[in-house]
């Protein structure tokens, strides 16, 4: 994927996820969807527009563990 | 004998330099742990989360999202462009990347004089406290990221390939804590 997949992508994301919560505002997997499209396109922009994927294993590591548990701790402590 | 160690990743080289990566990850655990407690307190106190969240306008922070995507795009084809030593590209997208920057900050600016104008300070209730505390300190990242790139716009044709690098490396991790900013505060309470 080249750098203008990634950002057609990134935008597709954000539309995908600003539609669910303006459309199912009362979902109570509102949080966990938003938040995981979000982390999503995190991950899209450290390995593709920051090159992280050329990057050693321990820092790709760091980067996927962070999203991961980002986002474990924000389902968990979500309303 | 030959080795094929050059083409594997090493350690202490990601892209952009070591310490620019050690940055990156103490920006992103702050942050982290910053937005993280928000949500606690969202969890004790959801009714007020929630009316606060609702006083957000989120066309603001879609446009800001999309403002700041396409500056990380530009910026990503700039650092290509540098690679492939084509500086009148890399120079041009530079320009666009920093571009996006501005409309951030200024779409940023209109939507502080609206929230102030309509009495919505730092200290009105604790989603505006989060709100203000948050936005400002990413837009300080902000303001230190578009002064890098007015450093590499003018060192251009002088500057190590590692440098630039990591100058896009700093703009990027703003993009970053964006992207975990902009659900949180104008999407999920």
């Amino acid at each position: 994927m080249n750098h203008l997949a990634t950002y057609l992508f990134l935008l597709a994301l954000t539309a995908v996820s600003v539609f669910v919560a303006e459309r199912f505002p009362q979902l109570d997997l509102l949080p966990p969807a938003v938040m995981a499209l979000a982390t999503i396109k995190f991950l899209l922009v450290a390995f593709r527009f920051m090159e992280m994927r050329r990057g050693h294993l321990i820092w790709k590591a760091c980067l996927v563990g962070f999203a991961t548990l980002f986002l474990a701790f924000l389902v968990v402590a979500s309303p | 004998m030959e080795t094929d160690a050059p083409l594997r990743p090493r350690l202490l080289e990601p892209p952009g330099g070591f310490f620019i990566w050690m940055l990156v990850v103490l920006e992103l655990a702050t942050f982290g742990v910053a937005l993280i407690a928000l949500v606690i307190c969202a969890r004790n106190d959801p009714e007020t989360y929630h009316q606060s969240r609702l006083l957000l306008d989120p066309r603001y922070g879609v446009a800001n999202t999309v403002f700041f995507l396409t500056s990380g795009y530009f910026m990503a084809e700039s650092v290509r462009h540098f690679h492939q030593s084509d500086r009148p590209r890399a120079r041009r997208c530079l320009w666009l990347a920093i571009a996006g920057g501005l409309a951030f900050l200024g779409l940023k600016g209109v939507e502080y004089a609206d929230k102030i104008s309509d009495g919505q300070t730092l200290g009105s209730d604790p989603f505006f406290t989060w709100y203000w505390l948050l936005t400002v300190f990413h837009l300080m990242h902000v303001l230190v990221g578009l002064v890098i790139l007015g450093v590499l716009l003018r060192r251009l044709s002088t500057i190590k390939s590692e440098d630039f690098e990591a100058g896009g490396v700093f703009w990027h991790m703003c993009d970053l804590i964006w992207l975990l900013l902009f659900p949180l505060l104008y999407l999920i309470f």
